[in-house]
């Protein structure tokens, strides 16, 4: 575990150089246009993270994290326009009750499995949606809740996008992390375990049960701290934006990027959040030309982007890599940067 | 120097030379275009609406493009169009990515929940904002450089209800209206304006987003014994399976709908079931001045189609050509002079009607109550907020 | 009061029963594939939009294809073989591109897969047909008629009798003929049925080929009641695909009878509960139905691999 293995080291090396070109983007793009995406991009990963402790680590498939998504946003919308929260508490109420909910919707999913907990998980989601959309005292319905203010630190407020981007980046870091503690120590191979073959597992010993649980209510957790972000960044919420689309929007993206792998979230994010504004250009058949892409995507690439860019490592880790080729693929992967 | 020959024709060429040199500099400064910006949602569920507003704006771009001095000075306007799609955070995006092309107004899209997920950017920008979209709360978000073209639903909405109520003489109101911002904010409204009356509705239902059997909701505004329904309803496909459904039904009460009632498509594919069916509409065909008369004849001759008036096409084709006079007055586009004059605007002969500026930023007062007969809509009065 | 209270409720039987027959059909549809393929088709509303697209092409004295008005209007029946014909074609190419390279993948690939060619066929549509809603004719083109005080639909009715014989003809395929077999073995067990001389890779062709042509045949009776636009086919495959898995996903009867379930509870539940949160109740109950009973009704056929 804690060799002083040189790839490894050149991986943490690599990983770090990543990090910090990817903090140094708002100091060297100035475009509103660009930033913003790469905020929206950032919340987008963090759900996607979350679902993919849920669906890529433990194989629970849940078309519900647009409903989590919602609930966080909403929640944190709510307590600092009507009850005048600052947004701090706000953020983390809205994590917790996301989470709870989790757990309210994961225990009795426990008994299904495939295509039934998949419906479960849709059935959930629509009906959440419908209470946004109903709920007009605390919601406003489909009027939509305005006003909702940007988070501050004394009297340095994250107004603007280039700010709101190292939050962002903060929070994706520290979800990162945290997945990726839960994914190398004995809970993540727990969750492999029951993925690969449920019975297998528990004859083993392995509380399938608790670990399901901790599964969904991560994945409410993440999803609901995703929302919260997204609510003070765009200060306005409105209840379609919290579909079922949305929920496959999120699938969508945990696929392409490689559904096992932490990194693999996040680029499956910035890709699909990316990728329709760089085809904007094509006018109305950039929609087509993005369902064609998934699909080739998902034919070609059939560990996601992660797995591609694994390939490519193992390929350049015959003999010296050349230095910076890697750290320019994640970089580029992670940034997903073009130009305005 | 002798004036001789040679003198003389090095002479003329010099001048020539720096003519035509010269020329196409001078030329090329004052015909420096006029960036307009516009958000419709090309694609998406509403994308129809997106592309009503795109070939309005098109055809005024054009006309005015066509005039011998162009905007003023020769200097055309030139459309920077991004897709609002249907997703507000795609909206957003656009419109992020307009405003990074110097772009020196916005036409705004005809979707209230879009203009206010909007609202947070537009506040940082101050440059005039034309928009469409009817809820009250539009105009009242605190941006500068916000101009609403059409009438809000509290006009809409009171003009409806009060001639449901004191023209029809309608005792039981009924209303069916949709789950979105617009149904919802319309009904709320129709439901004050009840109040004002002294009355409540008998019925208030709301049909479930892409709901394609509205048989329940019909059957129990039947039930309830209502005398006159209030539609609010904005997608022109479901309103279309509705008043055909309401006829299948049986229900012949009269029906007085919000503006997308009287969208051309509807009255199209909805044929003999539209019959007899009132409407609040921005614009009437056949009551209209030689501006509308106009607009509709090239329309019709560039497209090969009708356009939809009053929520696509009519008041984009209105804000290009209001912001084209003002450009032409002043003789420039600085954004805050803009707005300033925008304040200024009365009695402005559009395509819907005459517009007035109130301190909001509304620029219409009035609708008119129409009834579709055969595909067409006649008007039966004017009513004003 | 109760005359009436009778009339409502049969009306509401009847608007029910027509479109949860047609969320039946759709349901058959998605059922189909899994039982062949093991993977649930995200594109079924597709199949269902796109042959009404078609169908008005030629059915309509006018339409716009890109962007030019077509008048290529047909009689009815040579307009309903032209499109069976082109979806049978749509149905080979849909298995070759969307199904095929992912056949060993399992079965999450070939789901986003099917997300891809619906996202990239609706926006298509757009591209083709233009954002108007189109208006088709229905078989009879009669206008409504009354039973007493009850106002019916033909075309309510019509879909319930098509339906029913789809039902019955489809019964009599895989009961009494060898292809029908064939595709219950291919269903069943591939492995063993290519050991038995079954050509899988063509029986899963046709699979695809008569699913999407169920799907064509619920576009063509559901599109004159509603209208033709790109979505039309979304919201009704999520209700389908709901029906499939409360009636025990892999199920057929299962399938038609949590299609017409769903549509009459929605009805029903729109008209005695609440008809803003129709498709809440809906999806309550369904989500009860599988606490109790977490492999749907009938529960599944083909065992899920442990």
């Amino acid at each position: 575990m804690t060799s002083r293995d040189p790839a490894r080291l050149r991986g943490v090396l690599l990983l770090g150089i990543a990090i910090v070109a990817v903090a140094l983007v708002p100091l060297v793009v100035h475009s509103d246009y660009i930033l913003n995406l790469c905020g929206v991009a950032g919340i987008y990963a963090i759900a996607v993270m979350g679902l993919g402790i849920l669906l890529g680590f433990t194989g629970q498939m849940s078309l519900a994290q647009a409903a989590f998504f919602g609930i966080g946003a909403y929640t944190s919308g709510w307590f600092t326009t009507t009850l005048g929260w600052s947004v701090w508490p706000a953020m983390a109420l809205a994590v917790v009750l996301s989470a709870l909910i989790g757990l309210a919707v994961g225990y009795p999913c426990l008994r299904l499995s495939g295509h039934y907990l998949a419906l479960a998980t849709i059935g959930f989601g629509i009906i959440t949606q419908l209470v946004l959309i109903n709920w007009k005292s605390v919601t406003n319905g489909s009027d939509g809740m305005t006003g909702i203010p940007p988070p501050q630190i004394g009297s340095f407020v994250f107004d603007t996008y280039g700010k709101y981007y190292y939050l962002v980046l903060v929070a994706v870091l520290v979800c990162a992390y945290i997945a990726w503690r839960i994914k190398t120590t004995r809970v993540g191979r727990a969750l492999e375990a029951i993925r690969e073959n449920e019975i297998a597992a528990r004859a083993c010993g392995i509380d399938a049960t608790r670990y399901k649980i901790v599964a969904f209510v991560l994945a409410g957790a993440y999803a609901g701290l995703a929302g919260s972000l997204l609510a003070h960044d765009t200060k306005f919420l409105s209840p379609d934006s919290y579909s079922f689309d949305q929920s496959v929007v999120f699938l969508v993206m945990l696929v392409v990027g490689g559904s096992s792998s932490i990194g693999g979230a996040i680029l499956g994010a910035v890709l699909l959040t990316f990728l329709p504004e760089v085809l904007r250009p094509l006018k109305t058949s950039y929609i087509m030309v993005y369902g064609a892409a998934v699909v080739v995507m998902v034919i070609f690439m059939p560990r996601g982007l992660a797995g591609l860019i694994e390939v490519a490592r193992a390929r350049f880790s015959r003999g010296a890599p050349p230095p910076g080729s890697s750290v320019s693929v994640v970089a580029a992967g992670a940034t997903g940067a073009e130009p305005a | 120097m002798k004036l001789d020959r040679k003198n003389f024709l090095a002479a003329t060429g010099a001048a020539a030379t720096t003519a035509v040199v010269g020329f196409p500099a001078i030329v090329g400064a004052a015909a420096e275009p006029i960036r307009l910006g516009t958000v419709p949602c090309l694609t998406g569920s509403n994308a129809l609406l997106g592309q009503q507003e795109h070939e309005g704006i098109a055809l005024a771009v054009e006309e005015i493009n066509a005039r011998a001095g162009k905007v003023f000075d020769g200097r055309p306007f030139e459309v920077v169009e991004e897709d609002a799609t249907n997703d507000n955070q795609s909206a957003v995006a656009a419109l992020n990515k307009l405003l990074g092309e110097n772009v020196v107004a916005v036409v705004c899209p005809v979707l209230s929940t879009q203009i206010q997920a909007m609202a947070p950017v537009m506040k940082t920008h101050e440059i005039p904002w034309m928009t469409g979209g009817t809820a009250v709360k539009n105009m009242q978000l605190g941006v500068p450089g916000a101009f609403r073209l059409r009438a809000s639903d509290a006009i809409t909405a009171a003009g409806m209800t009060n001639f449901a109520v004191k023209d029809k003489k309608a005792k039981k109101v009924a209303i069916l209206h949709a789950s979105d911002a617009f149904g919802t904010g319309g009904a709320d409204q129709v439901v004050l304006d009840l109040q004002k009356l002294g009355m409540t509705p008998v019925a208030n239902e709301q049909y479930p987003k892409d709901a394609k059997d509205y048989t329940a909701e019909i059957l129990k505004i039947k039930q309830s014994g209502a005398d006159a329904m209030l539609l609010y309803i904005q997608n022109p496909s479901d309103t279309t399976i509705i008043l055909k459904q309401i006829r299948s039904l049986g229900l012949t009460i009269p029906l007085v709908g919000s503006p997308s009632l009287t969208n051309q498509t509807v009255m199209e594919t909805a044929g003999k079931d539209a019959n007899g069916a009132y409407g609040a509409v921005d614009f009437i065909v056949g009551f209209n001045s030689n501006v509308a008369t106009h607009f509709l004849t090239a329309f019709y001759n560039k497209y090969h189609h009708l356009p939809d008036v009053g929520t696509g096409s009519g008041w984009v084709y209105d804000a290009v050509y209001m912001l084209a006079d003002i450009y032409k007055k002043q003789k420039s586009t600085d954004p805050k002079q803009t707005i300033a004059s925008l304040h200024t605007v009365k009695n402005w002969e559009g395509v819907l009607g005459t517009f007035t500026a109130d301190s909001e930023g509304n620029m219409v007062h009035s609708v008119s109550i129409g009834q579709i007969e055969d595909g067409k809509l006649h008007l039966v009065k004017k009513v004003s907020g | 009061m109760s005359q009436f209270d009778l009339v409502a409720n049969l009306q509401l039987l009847v608007s029910g029963l027509a479109i949860g027959s047609i969320y039946a059909l759709v349901a058959l549809g998605f059922v189909l594939i899994y039982n062949a393929v093991g993977v649930v088709n995200f594109a079924q509303g597709e199949f269902v939009m796109f042959p009404s697209y078609i169908a008005a092409t030629f059915l309509l004295p006018a339409v716009t294809v890109f962007g030019t008005v077509v008048h290529w209007q047909l009689p009815v029946i040579a307009v309903y073989l032209l499109v069976i014909v082109l979806m049978v074609g749509f149905g080979l190419l849909f298995n070759r591109i969307a199904y095929y390279p992912l056949r060993d993948r399992g079965w999450l690939p070939v789901v986003i897969s099917t997300i891809g060619v619906s996202i990239f066929l609706r926006n298509a549509a757009q591209l083709t047909w233009g954002s108007e809603p189109l208006v088709i004719p229905g078989l009879f083109n009669m206008d409504t008629f009354a039973i007493g005080p009850l106002h019916v639909r033909p075309q309510d009715l019509v879909i319930i009798v098509v339906t029913a014989l789809l039902i019955a003809f489809q019964y009599l395929l895989f009961e009494r003929t060898t292809l029908g077999k064939q595709m219950r073995a291919t269903a069943q067990d591939r492995a063993t049925a290519r050991l038995i001389g079954v050509r899988v890779g063509r029986i899963v062709a046709i699979t695809f080929v008569y699913s999407a042509l169920l799907g064509t045949i619920s576009g063509l009776l559901v599109a004159p009641l509603f209208t033709v636009t790109k979505e039309m086919g979304a919201l009704i495959a999520l209700k389908a695909f709901a029906a499939s898995i409360v009636g025990g996903f892999g199920s057929i009867p299962g399938a038609i009878i949590g299609g017409l379930a769903i549509g009459v509870i929605e009805t029903f539940g729109g008209f005695y509960i609440s008809s803003a949160y129709t498709d809440a109740i809906a999806f309550v109950i369904l989500i009860a139905v599988l606490l109790i009973k977490p492999s749907g009704l009938f529960g599944e056929r083909v065992a899920e691999k442990a």
